[in-house]
């Protein structure tokens, strides 16, 4: 079997295709991983930008505080006055963003519909509808131009051009004839024949992939292997495929037929299929009802403001103030806390109505992704991107929990009547995000990815048996 | 060597071989004469299993041909109608491959002589098989029977479309394999080259096998008379 693969191999390299193949796909990878490249570098400079004016505003009012306390400087009118917890909890908001990972620059997924920074405030709509700026959360498919666009749908109709007519092309010239009559399995023949090429393939696509991320500086570790590993399965996958596919002895035109159908299917409708149903069996609701209602109950609520807090009060019986001769210098956000509260709750059922939907389209698209390669590849490559869904989703649930951590040390110490002190800036609650908490499904989608080999494997060799067995390959 | 034995090949309701006997013994060459659709190709196609027979048996060497497709091939070379080889490569390469699916390893040296030996010209042996003629392409096939070191060959018109020369150190060669103890089985029109290389004739018309005898038994004229006469 040596001396055939050897002469594959001379035969690829005298038929100039495989020089054509390293030029085509080393260029179409590099300029993929070019153009994700820019994307997380305008992101990058994005979050670089809010950071600095964050820190920038922080110091001055950090200064300012100092100065104030001090009294090096003349006290501004009380709504701008930075020792003012309404004005610095509203003003000097911290950033939650949320950093590009390592390979980031392969998939954009998600990240062309998210912001990647978050300034919570002490009050504003933000806090309740934040940045859930989304219409299609489920948006699959149809990306940019990026290594991960390449990978899945590109390379397929590379691997499919260089080796649908396998068999076919040696059947119409006649060499086929005498190959059949050598004493060898034409399974085993025509494996190894593919096998050389999957070999050849599988060299260009890790050397075009790992040149292009050194270029750009991202480092080779687990996540780049991962990436290689996944991508020369797939690989495999359509090999195997085209296999099967010859090995039905069919004319090198149907063929390509066939397999243009087959990647028309898995690559694209099934995909587009889960997307749709996804949308349609789990609505998200209108983000404009969503701010509708939340208007309404805004109006509602200031009409009975005074009645509200005390109901608030009631409610918080350990914010009332101790003594009560001394007017509160921030009862009316105090008030406006409280018409907040009743906000979000009359919000609310909208609000996690959008959630729940969210999360059963995820839990949806997450179960069905088996039914397609490129699905499974689009999850796994955003996953390792840190652009997937999942990302976002928790990306949002972090700004969640630290704005609420934000507004918890303002507004106890607001019903108290106090003033932020030089010495407190230390003790604000600090942003952070970390990628670490989200779930990935990296191994699920890997078995899921050899399981379409198992099947297409395990098809063809059902198509030996039927199709070369009964001679219909050669007569 | 090669034995075929009440041999019938149906297709639904057409008979393309209707229980065909005979053998050909080592250092034989049998040679099949009959119209286009008598069943010659059929049979030669059942000898290397590219289809299955209905019934009745297939041999090579005693063994069946069906039960074995892999063994029978070993000992086996088989040069169709228009031998076609791979153009990229060279005749030594395609001769190295070819050898090479049987399991054979020579060395370079080795491939030339056996191509030396076929008839092929030095100078053209290391160029692609994409500037052959015909002729050519067949004594590479010739050479890929010596490297084998075949016992029986099959051959499907091998003579057809070559020029009187070229079909005659075709027809030389074949004596020389067969004077090695190689057993052929030819399918031919040509009564000339029958009648001159072969050493059993076998004529066939629909299916059967419906004359067999030995060359030395009948002379040109005769064996053309025998045959329109079945044909007619």
């Amino acid at each position: 079997m040596f001396t055939s693969s050897r002469y594959e191999w001379i035969s690829l390299l005298r038929d100039k295709w495989v020089v054509a193949l390293v030029i085509i796909f080393f260029s179409i990878t590099f300029f993929a991983v070019r153009n994700g490249h820019e994307k997380v570098q305008e992101r990058t400079q994005s979050i670089e930008e809010v950071k600095t004016a964050t820190a920038q505003a922080e110091k001055k009012y950090t200064n300012d505080i100092d100065s104030l306390s001090r009294g090096l400087k003349s006290a501004p009118e009380p709504w701008l006055d930075p020792r003012s917890l309404s004005v610095y909890g509203q003003r000097a908001g911290r950033v939650v963003a949320m950093d590009a990972e390592p390979l980031a620059l392969i998939a954009t997924g998600q990240s062309d519909l998210y912001t990647h920074t978050v300034k919570p405030k002490l009050y504003g709509e933000a806090n309740a509808l934040g940045f859930s700026e989304l219409s299609n959360p489920v948006q699959l498919m149809f990306g940019t131009f990026d290594l991960a666009f390449v990978c899945i749908y590109l390379l397929p109709l590379l691997v499919l051009a260089f080796s649908y007519n396998l068999l076919s092309a040696d059947k119409e010239s006649g060499v086929l004839r005498l190959t059949v009559s050598q004493p060898v399995s034409m399974y085993q023949w025509l494996f190894n024949k593919l096998l050389v090429r999957f070999v050849v393939l599988a060299l260009i696509i890790i050397l075009s992939i790992l040149i292009s991320l050194l270029m750009f500086g991202v480092p080779v570790e687990v996540g780049v292997m991962k990436l290689l590993v996944l991508v020369l399965i797939y690989t495999l996958f359509w090999f195997a495929v085209a296999f099967l596919i010859n090995l039905f002895g069919a004319s090198s035109g149907n063929n390509a037929i066939a397999l243009v159908s087959v990647w028309v299917v898995l690559v694209l409708l099934i995909p587009a299929f889960i997307s749709q149903s996804a949308n349609t069996l789990y609505p998200v609701p209108s983000r404009i009802n969503m701010i509708h209602q939340y208007r309404v109950a805004e109006a509602e609520s200031n009409k009975k403001a005074s009645e509200l807090l005390d109901g608030y009060l009631r409610d918080h019986p350990e914010l009332a103030s101790q003594d009560s001769t001394q007017k509160n210098q921030y009862s009316f956000w105090l008030k406006y806390f409280a018409s907040v509260e009743v906000i979000q709750a009359a919000v609310k059922p909208v609000v996690s109505e959008y959630d729940a939907a969210l999360e059963e389209q995820q839990h949806w698209v997450n179960q069905w992704r088996v039914l397609s390669p490129a699905v499974l590849m689009q999850n796994s490559l955003n996953e390792l991107a840190g652009t997937s869904t999942g990302h976002y989703q928790n990306f949002r649930k972090q700004v969640l929990v630290f704005s609420e951590a934000w507004r918890s040390y303002f507004t106890p110490r607001m019903f108290k009547n106090e003033r932020m002190q030089p010495e407190d800036i230390a003790n604000l609650p600090q942003p952070g995000y970390s990628a670490t908490q989200v779930t990935t499904h990296y191994t699920t989608d890997l078995i899921g990815l050899f399981v379409f080999v198992a099947v297409a494997l395990g098809g063809s060799v059902l198509a030996y048996r039927r199709f070369v067995h009964t001679g219909l390959v050669i007569a | 060597m090669l034995e075929a034995r009440q041999l019938t090949k149906k297709y639904n309701d057409a008979t393309a071989l209707n229980a065909v006997s005979f053998t050909v013994n080592p250092g034989e060459i049998f040679c099949l004469l009959g119209a286009n659709g008598a069943g010659k190709t059929t049979t030669i196609n059942l000898f290397l299993n590219f289809i299955q027979p209905t019934s009745g048996e297939v041999l090579i060497n005693g063994v069946s041909v069906p039960a074995n497709p892999v063994e029978t091939k070993k000992h086996l070379t088989y040069i169709p109608e228009n031998l076609t080889l791979y153009p990229n490569l060279s005749g030594i390469e395609n001769l190295d491959y070819f050898a090479g699916l049987s399991g054979k390893k020579y060395s370079k040296e080795n491939l030339q002589i056996f191509l030396t030996e076929a008839g092929l010209q030095t100078e053209a042996q290391s160029k692609r098989v994409s500037t052959y003629s015909k002729g050519m392409r067949q004594k590479v096939g010739i050479a890929l029977a010596l490297a084998k070191d075949a016992k029986v060959l099959l051959l499907d018109e091998p003579t057809s479309g070559l020029d009187p020369k070229a079909s005659n150190e075709f027809s030389e060669l074949l004596t020389r394999l067969s004077k090695k103890g190689v057993a052929t089985l030819m399918a031919t029109h040509d009564l000339f080259r029958a009648k001159e290389t072969g050493t059993h004739i076998g004529i066939m018309k629909q299916g059967v096998l419906v004359e067999q005898l030995t060359t030395d038994q009948i002379n040109h004229t005769d064996l053309e008379k025998l045959y329109l006469k079945h044909m007619n």
